[in-house]
């Protein structure tokens, strides 16, 4: 839904869902998506690792008659600058949408998501985009996991505080650090301690 | 009504006939090569004919009318299925879907490979669009139903294109697979033509 509360528009999911991508680390292609496309409606964007196309329909029936030739257009846009040794010809995304809803063409829209030939295919219909916010969550794949810093640190090593366990308190600093270190080494934790001629 | 069908379909398949032997003329092929082939296609009755031709033409519709303009495609078509049937000595059968059945002249089935899917690219789609066209179409055929590993295409636009993108992004290519479908591998009917020993690893 738009400001209006009305359906959005071709013009508002193409400015959302390229801002999406551009906010996050894309690059739009000056170039068009081909000479059968105009910018308005089908642009290319890439990050370090993918190159993702956007394609965005009146009518459900264009994009089912369509998506086939945008797959082609963005598949020799790749191959006009990315070579087949590329792990990036592996991340090629074709994003199709349109406000329009696919009505009994369900299963045709569910085997163009299921289709992973060539490129990985992200489509939404007018049922998934009722506001500016449902358009981040469709290019969701695309964009950067977001984690905070806490999540991303390294706990502590659980053999290191080993020693201060209230279990383990009253037997020798010494001896801790020999059956750690035989832990860590895969070496025979009994036999270290009985080297060590059980005086800690 | 029956007669009044298999009267039209047999008037559509002489259309067909007629746009192949001009093809024939201006290209210089062996006059009267498709005149079995046609016999073949005959068989189909008038709905099925419809279907076969919205599969050959890649059109959205399930059936698809009759246009003058279009014979000399569906001609295009028959024209290298009589090739395949000639120099690998296999007869062809038509199924509505646009896949053809090729078996021995001893009616023995062929494998496999004897299974291939034919389209147009009506001369306005390129390779890519019809190579992803053609993938999306199989995927959708009924489970059980065999699925060909090749499809035989004319007039496609600019003919094949270099492709660096990998058949299939969800997996590593797989020769050999009792789970996962070999991608589907596109022949220009002219390559079969420049090169007849093509024919018999198609089809073989």
């Amino acid at each position: 839904m738009n400001d209006a509360g009305g359906k959005l528009t071709e013009l508002q999911i193409m400015a959302a869902a390229s801002s999406t991508l551009v906010e996050n680390g894309y690059r739009q292609s000056p170039a068009p998506l081909g000479e059968e496309w105009t910018a308005q409606f089908a642009r290319v964007f890439e990050d370090p690792y993918s190159v993702v196309a956007v394609a965005v329909f009146p009518t459900w029936a264009e994009l089912k008659d369509q998506w086939t030739a945008a797959q082609a257009s963005l598949i020799s846009a790749m191959s006009q600058s990315i070579s087949s040794a590329d792990p990036k010809v592996w991340e090629g995304y074709l994003v199709l949408l349109t406000p329009s809803t696919a009505g009994t063409d369900r299963a045709i829209l569910d085997s163009i998501r299921r289709d992973t030939s060539r490129t990985r295919k992200l489509v939404a219909t007018g049922e998934e985009l009722r506001r500016v916010v449902d358009i981040e969550e469709i290019l969701g794949p695309l964009l950067p996991l977001e984690a905070n810093a806490q999540d991303l640190m390294i706990p502590e090593d659980p053999l290191e505080s080993l020693a201060s366990l209230p279990a383990v308190r009253g037997i020798p600093l010494a001896a801790i650090e020999r059956v750690v270190d035989a832990f860590r080494n895969q070496q025979p934790i009994l036999e270290r301690l009985n080297r060590a001629g059980g005086n800690g | 009504m029956d007669e009044v069908g298999r009267q039209l379909t047999a008037l559509m398949c002489h259309e067909v006939w007629a746009a192949g032997r001009v093809i024939e003329k201006r290209r210089g092929y062996l006059a009267g090569a498709m005149d079995g082939t046609c016999d073949k296609l005959r068989r189909l009755d008038l709905v099925d004919l419809g279907s076969l031709r919205a599969a050959w033409l890649l059109s959205r519709e399930s059936y698809k009318r009759d246009f003058p303009g279009e014979r000399p495609l569906l001609a295009d078509l028959l024209l290298g299925i009589a090739l395949l049937e000639d120099v690998a000595g296999v007869a062809a059968g038509f199924d509505p879907t646009g896949i053809v059945r090729f078996t021995r002249h001893d009616g023995t089935a062929n494998d496999q490979r004897g299974v291939l899917v034919f389209a147009s690219g009506g001369g306005h789609l390129n390779w890519l669009t019809v190579e992803a066209e053609l993938t999306s179409r199989l995927s959708q055929l009924i489970p059980g139903m065999p699925r060909p590993r090749r499809a035989i295409v004319a007039a496609v636009q600019g003919g094949r294109v270099p492709n660096p993108n990998p058949d299939d992004i969800a997996r590593e290519i797989e020769d050999e697979s009792i789970i996962f479908e070999p991608a589907l591998e596109l022949v220009d009917v002219e390559d079969l033509r420049r090169k007849p020993e093509l024919v018999a690893q198609v089809v073989a």
